[in-house]
């Protein structure tokens, strides 16, 4: 019982940890499922053969069938891996499972109407380019060029000048022009 | 070493866990299902096993895996748990990559680890493991001695 109270423990702080961006609650959940199948496929130590199965002795019917179970899990562990990883090589671009799942794996915090949040959850962090023209007169970065998530383009003339490309001023502007 | 950690860390809003940015990573090879699937970067899936998000991300998974890796690697051979820890962080990297997020972490592992422990105590295995009053390699003697 220890073992299952602080296995609880844990699941609920690495579930708050993946809430964050760059964590993400879905590779916890996989990795989870596929532990399960794992440790039932391997970690039978044969305790029951055939001899167990046969004897007249008063066993539970999941100790009669232990062995069979751990293989025919095995067997589907195997499949699942192939079968994700088949979707995912000629389905994964297109393929857009629940969208609107994904409070269970990024939320910002504090929420955006108390304050502004540590952490933002939006596409700009990732999915949004930013080109740096040169101005060839001083060598300085003057103009900035966004291509948004959705593909919108913006052109900025930035001032003050950069000295060097910046990726936190793509975002910035991206989090101000693109999702309004 | 400490400097350069503090060089790294980037302001919060990128990175809420002190680490390095998002670019960084990537370049690194954290998990991406755009690039794995447009640019063929498959080994994206294996290699965002050993990158992390943070100091706390970091700190976080390696207690939780020495946690439950020493008494399992006790119980159990080092091969079986390897074959567990590696399979439960394809399979979360895979899940992860379907649901088209963008992650790194060892925390499939780590979670594959947890539910194995879950799975030996209340399934394969009564309460041996955890156990102070049982030290290891009694598990087999004492199965022998049953047969």
């Amino acid at each position: 019982m220890f073992v299952l109270f602080f296995s609880l423990c844990e699941i609920a702080l690495f579930f708050i940890l993946g809430l964050t961006p760059l964590v993400d609650n879905y590779a916890h959940l996989g990795g989870f499922l596929f532990g399960i199948l794992a440790a039932i496929t391997f970690f039978d130590d044969s305790v029951i053969d055939t001899e167990a199965f046969f004897a007249r002795t008063r066993r539970s019917c999941i100790s009669r069938y232990r062995k069979l179970i751990s293989q025919t899990t095995g067997l589907f562990m195997l499949f699942s891996l192939i079968f994700l990883t088949y979707t995912l090589f000629y389905l994964g671009g297109d393929l857009k499972i629940c969208q609107s799942c994904n409070f269970l794996t990024c939320v910002e915090f504090p929420p955006a109407n108390i304050g502004s949040p540590f952490w933002y959850c939006d596409s700009c962090q990732t999915e949004a380019v930013g080109y740096f023209f040169q101005n060839p007169l001083n060598d300085y970065f003057d103009k900035l060029e966004i291509v948004c998530p959705s593909q919108e383009k913006f052109e900025f003339q930035l001032d003050p000048p950069l000295e060097e490309i910046d990726h936190l001023v793509v975002i910035n502007m991206c989090r101000k022009n693109c999702l309004a | 070493m400490r400097l350069a950690l503090l060089r790294s860390a980037q302001p919060l809003q990128t990175n809420p866990m002190i680490g390095a940015s998002y670019e960084t990573l990537v370049k690194l090879g954290s998990l991406d299902a755009n690039r794995i699937v447009n640019e063929g970067e498959a080994w994206r899936l294996a290699t965002c096993w050993f990158l992390h998000g943070g100091v706390i991300h970091y700190l976080s998974n390696m207690f939780a895996l020495l946690l439950y890796g020493i008494p399992l690697e006790q119980s159990h051979s080092h091969l079986t748990i390897a074959a567990v820890f590696i399979i439960s962080c394809y399979g979360g990297s895979l899940f992860s990559a379907l649901m088209l997020q963008s992650s790194v972490g060892a925390s499939g592992g780590i979670f594959g680890l947890l539910s194995s422990t879950l799975v030996d105590v209340f399934w394969v295995n009564s309460d041996v493991l955890f156990d102070k009053t049982i030290v290891p390699g009694m598990r087999r003697s004492k199965v022998s001695e049953q047969g």
